[in-house]
């Protein structure tokens, strides 16, 4: 679907995951990240929490699909900030979210800074950061030239 | 002297004072495959199907090379000249890279990161980093202190061109 509205406080499609082994291992095998607390549970507790928890990594991997998933071939990613304010635990179901901050229209091209967050199924923000992408393509030149 | 200011001196060492803006650990990878490109994808959108751009033949295949995911790692599990090893996974990671004593800290957790792009990674590309720690910092946490260590690391592709860059907080306890 082409990017048709870029108006500050618009919604980009959310992106959704379960958290469970079978994510975590393929995360681990391709980022070589076999860390205890994400594979065992005891290595969770130990370290404090209620059991293995998700790789940070991985969410940021989610919080880049959602912007691709946005995005298509229309633009692309500069930057990325995130703070990870709590873990994802085994079980949960994550939800990436992302809603327009700004919009600055350029002659071909369009810069949009997004806030993003990601909440588990128990309504904890487990994330939340920014996005600033470059936008191209007709559909924004159209909305440039209506002034939107 | 405060308590937080007693807990740093305890946490940071002088010889990790030392290291703080220097170049730790450059590395340069293997050509990226399109089979390394198709995995991450493949891993990242599990269990759903990643997007076609990411799994379609590639340049091997006679077609355009594929562009990685921007997150995408090329150093993972291998690099030319370094003999495969288990990664180091302890939370003193980074001081066993430079060859000094680690904090005597047992946990960690990534507290977050900000990522700069630049050109994208494709298929054929061979990426170099330079990987700095920009500081060492001490916070009180709930449950006690937090050694916060702020790390930098550049990637340049096979051109010179940027690729990306990252700033890491890593929060040891």
């Amino acid at each position: 679907m082409p990017i048709t509205d870029i108006t500050p406080g618009t919604e980009i499609p959310s992106f959704v995951r379960q958290q469970d082994f079978h994510a975590w291992n393929r995360f681990a095998a391709v980022n070589d990240e076999f860390v205890p607390i994400h594979m065992d549970d005891a290595a969770g507790i130990n370290a404090g929490f209620p059991g293995a928890i998700g790789m940070g990594n991985l969410s940021c991997s989610y919080l880049h699909n959602a912007l691709r998933s946005w995005l298509g071939e229309q633009g692309r990613i500069c930057r990325v900030s995130v703070q990870y304010r709590q873990p994802n635990n085994r079980g949960s179901v994550l939800t990436t979210r992302g809603k327009i901050i700004s919009a600055t229209h350029g002659p071909a091209r369009c810069e949009v800074q997004i806030e993003l967050w990601m909440e588990d199924d128990a309504g904890r923000v487990l994330m939340n950061g920014e996005a600033l992408v470059e936008v191209t393509g007709v559909e924004v030149i159209g909305l440039e030239a209506s002034g939107a | 002297m405060t308590d937080i200011a007693d807990t740093a001196d305890a946490l940071i060492s002088d010889e990790m004072r030392a290291i703080e803006g220097r170049v730790l650990r450059s590395r340069t990878s293997y050509p990226i495959s399109a089979s390394d490109i198709r995995k991450w994808a493949i891993a990242v959108y599990y269990p759903e199907a990643p997007p076609a751009k990411f799994i379609d033949a590639g340049a091997a295949g006679g077609e355009e090379p594929l562009v990685a995911p921007e997150e995408f790692n090329p150093f993972s599990w291998a690099t030319p000249g370094a003999k495969p090893a288990p990664a180091d996974v302890s939370a003193g990671f980074i001081e066993n890279t430079a060859g000094i004593t680690p904090p005597p800290l047992h946990f960690m957790v990534n507290g977050g990161s900000v990522f700069e792009y630049g050109v994208p990674m494709r298929e054929g590309d061979v990426i170099t980093n330079e990987y700095s720690v920009k500081s060492y910092s001490v916070k009180q946490g709930k449950r006690g202190p937090l050694l916060m260590t702020e790390s930098q690391d550049r990637w340049v592709n096979q051109r010179g061109e940027h690729v990306r860059s990252i700033l890491m907080t890593l929060v040891r306890y």
